[in-house]
């Protein structure tokens, strides 16, 4: 079966704690981060490889974040597969329904997010964008 | 953000929107293979939303593709923080023209 990979960067404090009790507030907010992100992806595909990758401190020159954030912050990755070519693809952008589908998805915020959107939602796209797609080649 | 009543209210149609401003991007070869994954049509796209929110989209042809983005969209060509600035930063010397219609 051949997969198709994208991987998701993200300024928004998406840490996949494993938390589902309320009894730590903090890390079940970063939980559900995740699962927003993980609830908007499966609105279209059915995940394979769900994965997260981690946070890191990086200089945003190397990323595609919007021009209001500059410097260095905590970038998180993640991965995923689907099966078919395309799925995300709205006339010849390749991420069009992706990008539709996050735009101003509420966020909670006050975690470890060191760049902070004026608002706490996602944005895909402009000045403030918190989140990008890139896709892998096919495996 | 403006609201704009189509043929003076006449029609039953509003519509709503904000300024767009389009611009020709041009890059030498950036029609061929522009589907491929990370090509240079992509690594400009995803540079020019960094700016502004892509509203249209053009296919590339002949070395170019036109784009219209909407909000804070910077002046075409002056200083690293311009369109064609941010646009040479992602993949290799650009050119970028504000298209007029």
């Amino acid at each position: 079966m051949l997969l198709y990979r994208y991987r998701g960067f993200t300024l928004v404090d998406i840490t996949n704690t494993n938390v589902t009790a309320p009894t730590d507030q903090f890390k079940r907010n970063q939980q559900r981060n995740w699962e927003t992100v993980q609830q908007i992806l499966s609105l279209r595909v059915q995940l394979i490889d769900f994965k997260y990758l981690g946070c890191t401190t990086c200089d945003l020159q190397k990323f595609s974040f919007g021009i209001n954030y500059s410097g260095m912050h905590n970038v998180w990755n993640f991965e995923f597969a689907v099966e078919h070519d395309g799925i995300f693809s709205t006339d010849i952008d390749r991420y069009g329904s992706l990008k539709d589908d996050f735009k101003i998805t509420p966020i909670i915020l006050n975690l470890s997010e060191t760049a902070k959107p004026t608002l706490p939602l996602f944005y895909a796209s402009g000045p403030e964008k918190n989140i990008y797609f890139i896709a892998q080649k096919p495996e | 953000m403006s609201v704009t009543r189509v043929n003076g209210g006449a029609a039953p149609v509003v519509t709503t929107g904000r300024s767009l401003a389009m611009y020709t991007i041009g890059l030498t070869n950036v029609h061929v293979g522009y589907t491929s994954v990370d090509s240079d049509f992509e690594k400009l796209v995803r540079a020019i939303e960094t700016v502004g929110t892509v509203e249209i989209l053009g296919t590339p042809s002949s070395d170019a593709f036109r784009v219209a983005i909407s909000g804070a969209a910077p002046a075409a060509t002056s200083g690293t923080a311009s369109l064609q600035g941010i646009c040479n930063a992602a993949v290799a010397t650009t050119t970028v023209a504000a298209y007029t219609f």
